[in-house]
């Protein structure tokens, strides 16, 4: 009797809501959206599970290799970067022997499960102290964005279009022809079973665990490190977060930017605790989805208190296993970092000029050194999240706590360990691309610090703290909150299935209409190349190409082969192409001389304009995105 | 509705050799080709500007159809709300100076422009999904491509007769009443073109099949023509006469038909080989052509006067 009543009351809760949803008639929320989205909920909690139940395992095994006395649980950051690790790395050569496919896709995550089985101790994290409100605002803005159809430029060419090309091919993209897949794809190997069993909102609610296991890693780390605050402390780093546009526009997103960011607070809290296995992991997981966690790496090894043989040893080992996507590229004759660098060393040719894959001037407001000295300002005050001017927004906060923290720096050692590793992060930013979603894998760790920081500098006042800290964030609300309100009010009605995905894709996407011809017309065996565009996820069929920055791998092809491309494209198999109407604008390149930008940017541009006229044949154009046929007898 | 009337020399550009006076700059000049800025406005859809009786009608800004002109006085008629160049046709009125564009958007719009401005047609009849082309237009009767079907109709007609049929999205039909042609994929993937009489309703027969493609379909109201591997192929539903002519065409825009006459994109080599590839040129079956450096491309006939795009503006040349 004692337990038939609870049992009761949940089924009674059960029967409620899908009476609720299936007998509205509004129709608010469709049954086939609910199931959708229950699929992708029950793909990525299995995910994340055997994710963590086998990582655990293995760290487990791997610490008592180091020390056999060691009975310590395993930290959950720990265990899931271990989890995630082994599945690349049980992943890749089934990937680059071309084995791969949706039922292959699952056997690291068997491999997990079965090492799950043996019961690994975790430390999970404590919740106690994290406000739930911010838990509620990561969800509900994760499961609207996720649910809704992928239309960021990122995610429709790279992040879901690279897993999505690995399950159709089964092999490893990579190469000139799949820039992209040169990259280390560590995310890709995770990502493919998610997509291939969860839709395409279970890769997108990566980033909603990531966001929610930033939030608990934040705090944990802030109660670490100002244990006598860590309630104030914790709640201001938490509304760094989720006062920022960045990190909110994120978290329903297809995109390495919150992975990369849990792997750097993963790597920071095990750094600081002496963890050497954890630490390790970590790092090699950060290094292995975004090269910019580099910056937060260095800060990390400066800080540990390590002996310096130690210190090498882990970072040599944080290295290795990034290695083996190196060995790859190497072995495929591109440079170990390629498409970041190489572009003039390719085996299909070297383009005349220098070919640059990204131009850092382009970005912020500026690299002279009074720029510089204004970028803290410059990069939350005047940043657009709609422009190359730092691309982004994140609260004004960061401005408030900062010099507070820098101010309460001296107090503690691990609050100044902290303040280093921030600082070596906003300093690596800052000779980096000036992007604030380049700033994200280190922003947890920002939040961490000036959040313990101000906790710490105004440990007396904390009430004063708190409502200057409300103000601040209140008057970013505007140019923060109000840009992600507007996205998800747009993309509400269709996360709930009112709208047609087809449609809203069309209204949202320039280049859909285009790709729902071709999906339908085009034959089921032909190959596509994606000239001065993005939708490679959309496409059901064979790619190759498609956007980098600047369109690198476009114009590589332009620049190598010239009066050629076309018919060279053919040689390899294409058949049609799919080319958006773009024009690089003389403003955004101020930086070249009037040459450089007419021969690398401008001449290749005009030159495919005028080979679609006389090798290949329009057959579809809508919103500036065209359908072509290359022609079987161009030269 | 509003309407507006320019001088000649805001229409169009003077070309150096004319610029003596604004008046011999005029859009009616023979032989000659002038800029006509008034249309330059990119369109979304790249099949407009263009011209239909005594009209051009394009685009001024945001890519969607908002301004037409009257050739031969130089007025402009403003079109608002705008139309979308994807969704939209037209076609000469009954009369002489008349225009008619059809939009099919959800609803059907039906826009009847005179120098003196533009009106919305009432009780349109309105189609039960969304076309996936642009549709074909007539004064009183219009046609439109749907996933499963082909419509054509009276604009107020209370009955509507269906035509099944699987038409290829982006290829707008081809209307010479009572006739209707357009285009479908044959189970080899190759392109075809079949017609059907819409009144009385008769069954759609194929009118043209390989080998190769058969291709961009279109109409000036009494004759058919469409583009075939290495030739343009014309068929008058009238006397069922069909001729063909040689034509390196269809590789980018359709052909363009009026009275009978049609004008094409036409891959040409240069002469000297002064461009390491062809040049692209505009001919019509009457002799007119559009040539020059660059490209000339997107043709558009009407009467005396071609409509084309080259060197980024948009050219309007009458003839000799």
């Amino acid at each position: 009797m004692k337990t038939a009543l609870p049992v009761l009351t949940v089924f009674a809760a059960a029967v409620l809501a899908v009476a609720t949803i299936a007998v509205d008639p509004m129709g608010s929320m469709l049954p086939e959206t609910v199931l959708r989205l229950a699929r992708a909920l029950a793909v990525i909690g299995a995910h994340t599970a055997v994710s963590v139940g086998g990582g655990a395992a293995v760290a487990q095994w791997l610490r008592r290799r180091l020390r056999p006395d060691d009975t310590t649980p395993t930290d959950w950051l720990t265990a899931l970067m271990t989890g995630w690790l082994v599945w690349g790395l049980v992943g890749l050569p089934l990937a680059a022997g071309g084995a791969w496919s949706p039922s292959v896709s699952l056997a690291p995550g068997v491999v997990l499960g079965g090492l799950a089985l043996t019961r690994p101790h975790v430390a999970w994290p404590d919740t106690r102290g994290v406000p739930m409100a911010l838990c509620a605002v990561v969800a509900i803005v994760g499961l609207i964005d996720a649910s809704a159809p992928p239309i960021d430029t990122d995610e429709l060419y790279q992040h879901l279009a690279l897993p999505g090309r690995l399950l159709r091919t089964g092999d490893l993209p990579g190469g000139v022809l799949h820039p992209d897949g040169s990259r280390p794809q560590l995310l890709t190997l995770l990502v493919s079973p998610l997509l291939a069993f969860g839709t395409d909102t279970a890769p997108r609610l990566l980033s909603t665990v990531c966001g929610l296991g930033i939030l608990l890693g934040t705090d944990d780390l802030v109660r670490r490190t100002v244990p006598d605050h860590a309630r104030v402390g914790g709640a201001l780093a938490g509304c760094v977060l989720i006062g920022s546009y960045t990190f909110l526009h994120d978290l329903g997103l297809a995109a390495n930017n919150l992975p990369t960011a849990l792997a750097v607070l993963a790597t920071v809290r095990a750094g600081l605790a002496g963890r050497l296995v954890g630490l390790v992991v970590a790092a090699g997981v950060a290094l292995s989805f975004k090269y910019t966690a580099a910056g937060a790496m260095v800060g990390i090894w400066l800080v540990l208190q390590l002996p310096l043989r130690t210190r090498v040893a882990t970072g040599m080992l944080a290295l290795l296993c990034v290695a083996p996507w190196w060995i790859r590229n190497a072995l495929e004759g591109l440079h170990p970092l390629f498409p970041y660098a190489g572009w003039g060393q390719l085996p299909t040719g070297a383009p005349p000029g220098d070919l640059t894959f990204q131009y850092l001037d382009k970005y912020g407001a500026g690299r002279r050194a009074s720029d510089l000295l204004l970028l803290p300002w410059n990069a939350v005050m005047t940043a657009e999240i709609g422009s190359f001017r730092f691309l982004g927004r994140i609260t004004p906060l960061l401005l408030l706590l900062g010099p507070l923290a820098l101010g309460a720096a001296a107090r503690t050692t691990a609050l100044r360990r902290l303040v280093v590793v921030s600082t070596v992060i906003c300093v690596a930013w800052a000779a980096g691309p000036h992007w604030l979603r380049h700033l994200l894998p280190g922003l947890p760790v920002l939040a961490a610090t000036v959040g313990a920081g101000a906790a710490a500098a105004l440990r007396r006042t904390p009430a004063v703290l708190l409502a200057a800290s409300s103000v601040v964030l209140l008057a970013g609300a505007p140019s923060n909150w109000a840009p992600v309100a507007t996205h998800l009010a747009d993309r509400l009605p269709v996360a709930l299935g009112q709208e047609s995905r087809a449609a809203y894709l069309s209204r949202a996407v320039r280049s859909a209409d285009a790709v729902a011809w071709l999906n339908e017309h085009l034959p089921e065996d032909a190959t596509v190349a994606i000239l001065y565009e993005w939708p490679g996820h959309l496409i059901e069929r064979r790619t190759v190409l498609g956007s980098v920055e600047d369109h690198v791998p476009t114009r590589y092809w332009l620049l190598v082969h010239e009066e050629r491309s076309l018919a060279a494209l053919r040689d390899r198999g294409v058949t049609h192409l799919v080319v958006g109407r773009f024009r690089f604008l003389r403003k955004w390149y101020p930086f070249l001389s009037d040459t450089v930008f007419e021969a690398m940017f401008e001449a290749p541009t005009q030159r495919l304009e005028a080979l679609l006229l006389t090798d290949a044949t329009l057959v579809f154009e809508r919103n500036h995105t065209r359908v072509y046929r290359i022609d079987p007898d161009s030269p | 509705m509003t309407h507006r009337r320019y001088g000649a020399l805001l229409l169009v550009g003077i070309p150096a050799a004319w610029s003596s006076t604004a008046r011999t700059a005029t859009s009616g000049t023979p032989g000659v080709a002038v800029p006509l800025y008034a249309l330059d406005g990119t369109c979304s859809e790249r099949h407009f500007p263009r011209l239909a009786g005594e009209w051009a009608v394009g685009c001024s800004r945001q890519g969607r159809i908002d301004r037409a002109v009257h050739l031969p006085d130089g007025r402009i008629v403003e079109l608002d709300p705008s139309l979308d160049p994807a969704r939209t046709a037209v076609s000469a009125g009954t009369t002489s100076d008349a225009l008619v564009l059809v939009e099919l958007d959800g609803r059907t719009r039906v826009v009847d422009v005179t120098p003196h401005g533009a009106t919305d047609r009432d009780g349109v009849t309105r189609l039960p999904a969304a076309p996936i082309a642009p549709p074909a237009g007539a004064p009183e009767h219009f046609a439109a491509a749907l996933p499963d079907r082909i419509e054509a109709l009276a604009y107020h007609a209370r009955v509507r007769p269906t035509f099944k049929a699987h038409p290829v999205g982006w290829y707008a039909p081809a209307l010479a009443w009572p006739h209707v042609a357009w285009v479908e994929r044959s189970d080899a993937a190759v392109e075809q073109v079949w017609t059907v009489q819409a009144a009385p309703p008769g069954e759609p027969r194929l009118l043209s099949e390989g080998p190769g493609h058969q291709r961009h379909v279109v109409s000036d109201g009494r004759h058919i023509a469409w583009v075939a591997p290495g030739r343009l192929e014309q068929w008058t539903p009238s006397t069922g006469a069909r001729t063909s002519l040689p034509a390196d065409t269809g590789f980018h825009a359709p052909p363009t038909i009026s009275d009978g006459v049609v004008c094409w994109e036409e891959r040409r080599e240069p002469p000297g080989g002064a461009r390491p590839r062809p040049d692209i040129d505009i001919l019509c079956s009457d002799g007119m052509e559009a040539t020059g450096p660059g490209d000339q491309l997107w043709p558009s006939r009407s009467g005396p006067w071609l409509l084309y795009r080259a060197d980024g503006h948009t050219w309007l040349k009458t003839a000799s």
